[in-house]
């Protein structure tokens, strides 16, 4: 059996994905399972498994080299199965570029089974001869292809190379004829599908012939709300048209150097999704200055407590900020186009600075977590971020996020909200300035937040009564021990 | 509520019209003196006399005839078929007459006229006995078409029928006849145009009509074991249809079943099914399933019958097949 190995999709972000290493060679023998090689994804660098047994016999995509989300890279196969039809070049392609005269129906094929790897989708050979004559339909579905062949250009898909099955039942024909790329669905799947944002092309069908039917979906949006990663990337129908990415570079009138780097799979999610925000997002911010002094005090005590446990002073504020969020869960939320989705769980994520971007990963349910629980699991989640090991379901699903750049010296920043939260809080440095303390000046240890939200879902009354209760927190650093 | 028969619904239907308007008149064979073939009629002759329930001889077309010609000059004729296999010989009347004049007259005459009786298999009658023609009628545009399948649509239903100035063909069941079912007491009526949902369910919408709606109970009784909540739309009127209750049926199931005793090719389970195509395009999980007469001849051997119509087994094995489940 001939196995296409196609680039998975290994996050729910990721549009394609880099080969990092082989960790298999040509000839080596491949089980159902097996690590075989290592993606560089839009946030980490993950393994893919193989979805069949056989040999590796061909690899396509060369380590260093990426490739879309669903393209072949390799060919799982039996030893000496010939799978040149798959080749670029190959067979199917000559096929299609010189249509020959009808075949006679005693020349029936016997349809070959392909498996698609990355996609899990499943093609069967089934409901055949329904219809007394397979021959003759065959026949007919064999002209219809080369007719589109030739309709495409003359070009052969991949799939038409790989001899699709042949379905003989006349009831199928119809589907069969569509775009290889056809994914089958139901209408009322479709219509999930598109109201929820979700790419067909990731959901397993278990329909007839794969077809995705509602409980595909049903099933997908249930584990999704287990692990909230796979929760729409954006609120559906938000996004006025496509938003541009791509400036144009002005062309400046004198020669200027300049040397261009490839953008980092990270660099291009993170320019993707920031235009996605700041386009369709209308923002406003809203700044307060908290007096830290008290909540210095606090973090020395209990640093000094707990030996093993050093807490800093963004975990102070991750605690402040789920505190702070349960008081006003009208900011824990998101623009959904018609509704607004209020989140139950307090999933916090924390931006964590990388060499070639950032990466935010999630405190789940900070709502009931300790202060020594958020410290601890955002040391273990940072630290995964900095090796690029975090999981999907690490660095997705959150409902808030943190920007702190208070180690870089910064007095105050606005950030742009992670679509598709309503709020995102810029935590700035903790400085040391003369304030006045009941007519008294004196040192004092202030910091700057600023909370950016999105209009849509709140207003400013709302924004400055939750920095209100932000720093009621921070400044009475006792109440973050209870 | 008291429980009657199909039967003496619809003779109540009958009587309470008739008595409610005196223009209202039966008119078939064997309808007077012996009570009806199957005594839907029975004891109208004696109250309404030989005026107003009128035995003739075995002359569909031409009876039909006067029927038409009765109602043009303003009287509400209740024409019976012995069966509706025999209203074929009458098409000519009920299709280029009763359905054409008030087109044709552009509206001066109104054909205020019933034909009624039983349509579909009832055990053995063979090829030429056993006919569901229902889908012929809802062809041909000016007539309506009703079909109930319990005692208390039927005398509702008969009545709005009598009620109505266009000619409505109204199909019975000669296995329907002897059913029971609980009928409100004093008078009502059940407009046209309007489905009833007989039974409450989410997973899948069974559309059936006339003796399909007993059959479709029994299978949704049987899938509820399961753990299937089948809702079942009666259509009541086939012509005009209610869309509305079917499709909204179908956007809360996403699944389903058509049931219909007639034949499958052309049946007017496929018109149902185009409507839905159409109209609930975005809320269909799985293709629709018919459920119907296999195409051929009704056989008399009462084995061979029961494998050409519709049974319990293959309205669940359709459900079964909209919902996936193999």
């Amino acid at each position: 059996m001939v196995s296409k190995v196609t680039m998975p999709k290994l996050s729910d972000t990721m549009q394609e994905g880099v080969i990092v290493k082989w960790l298999k060679k040509e000839g080596d023998k491949v089980q159902s399972g097996d690590v075989i090689a290592e993606i560089e994804t839009d946030k980490a660098n993950l393994e893919m498994e193989a979805y069949a047994s056989g040999v590796l016999k061909k690899i396509i995509k060369k380590e260093g080299e990426s490739a879309p989300v669903g393209e072949l890279i390799a060919i799982i196969a039996e030893p000496n199965e010939d799978i040149s039809s798959l080749l670029p070049g190959g067979e199917g392609q000559k096929e299609a570029e010189s249509p020959t005269p009808r075949r006679g129906a005693e020349e029936i094929e016997k349809p070959t089974e392909v498996v698609e790897t990355g996609q899990e989708r499943r093609t069967q050979v089934k409901e055949a001869e329904e219809f007394g004559e397979p021959e003759k339909i065959k026949e007919g579905e064999r002209e219809k292809k080369r007719y589109l062949q030739v309709m495409k250009g003359g070009r052969t898909d991949e799939m038409e190379a790989a001899k699709k099955p042949e379905v003989s039942s006349a009831e199928e024909l119809t589907e069969m004829e569509e775009e290889p790329e056809h994914i089958k669905a139901s209408p009322m799947a479709r219509r999930m599908a598109k109201n929820l944002g979700l790419d067909l092309s990731q959901i397993r069908g278990s329909g007839p012939l794969g077809r995705v039917i509602k409980r595909d979906i049903e099933m997908f949006m249930e584990r999704a709300a287990k692990v909230p990663s796979y929760e729409p990337e954006r609120p559906p129908r938000v996004i006025p048209g496509k938003i541009e990415v791509t400036p144009e570079v002005p062309v400046a009138a004198v020669p200027v150097e300049f040397e261009e780097k490839e953008l980092s799979m990270m660099r291009k999610t993170i320019a993707r999704r920031m235009a996605e925000s700041k386009g369709p997002v209308p923002h406003f911010y809203i700044t307060s200055e908290i007096d830290m002094g008290k909540a210095i005090e606090f973090r020395k005590l209990v640093n000094e407590l707990e030996e093993d446990l050093k807490i800093s002073f963004n975990d102070l504020i991750i605690k402040a900020v789920a505190k702070a969020l349960m008081k006003y869960p009208q900011l824990n939320v998101s623009f959904t186009g018609d509704k607004i989705r209020v989140y139950k769980g307090i999933h916090i994520g924390v931006a964590v600075a990388l060499e070639d971007g950032l990466i935010t990963p999630v405190i789940r349910n900070c709502e009931v977590k300790s202060l020594g629980q958020i410290a601890r699991e955002a040391k273990d989640l940072a630290e995964k971020a900095r090796s690029k090991k975090l999981k999907p379901e690490e660095y997705t699903g959150s409902t808030f996020t943190i920007s702190n750049l208070g180690m870089y010296d910064v007095e105050n920043f606005a950030a742009i909200i992670n679509p598709p939260e309503g709020a995102i809080l810029a935590v700035g440095s903790i400085q040391e300035k003369p304030v006045v303390v009941e007519g008294q000046i004196r040192v004092g240890h202030r910091m700057k937040v600023t909370l950016s939200c999105d209009h849509r879902v709140t207003d400013g009354a709302t924004a400055a009564k939750f920095l209100q209760e932000l720093k009621k927190i921070l400044e009475n650093p006792m109440t973050l021990a209870v | 509520m008291p429980v009657i028969t199909y039967r003496e619904a619809l003779n109540q239907a009958l009587r309470e019209e008739m008595r409610r308007d005196e223009r209202v008149f039966l008119m078939g064979e064997e309808v007077g003196l012996y009570q009806g073939a199957y005594k839907v009629s029975q004891g109208l002759l004696e109250e309404f006399g030989e005026k107003r329930v009128i035995d003739t001889p075995i002359t569909e077309e031409a009876f039909t005839g006067v029927g038409v010609g009765a109602a043009m000059v303003g009287l509400r004729p209740v024409i019976e078929m012995m069966t509706f296999n025999f209203s074929i010989v009458a098409m000519d009347q009920i299709v280029n007459s009763a359905a054409k004049i008030r087109y044709m007259s552009g509206g001066q005459f109104k054909i205020p006229m019933v034909i009624r009786g039983p349509g579909g298999a009832a055990h053995s009658l063979a090829a030429q006995h056993s006919q569901s023609l229902e889908a012929w009628f809802c062809y041909v545009p000016g007539l309506k078409v009703v079909m109930p399948g319990v005692p208390k649509d039927a005398k509702g239903l008969l009545k709005s029928a009598i009620r109505d100035d266009n000619p409505v063909i109204f199909i019975e069941g000669e296995l329907l006849y002897g059913t029971k079912g609980e009928v409100p007491e004093g008078e009502y009526t059940i407009p046209l145009g309007k489905a009833d949902i007989k039974r409450k369910g989410s997973d899948v919408t069974i559309i059936a009509y006339s003796k399909m709606v007993l059959l479709a109970m029994e299978a949704a009784e049987e899938l509820a074991k399961e753990g299937i909540e089948v809702e079942i739309v009666d259509p009541l009127t086939l012509k005009p249809l209610d869309e509305t209750t079917i499709l909204n049926s179908v956007r809360k199931t996403n699944r389903v079943v058509i049931v219909e005793e007639g034949w499958e090719f052309g049946g007017f389970g496929a018109q149902i099914a185009e409507i839905i195509y159409r109209k609930a395009f975005d809320y269909i999980d799985a293709p629709i399933e018919r459920v119907a007469a296999r195409n051929v001849p009704m056989p008399y051997a009462k084995n061979l019958e029961m494998a050409t119509i519709p049974n319990k087994a293959r309205v669940i094995e359709a459900v079964k097949k909209v919902l996936y489940f193999d």
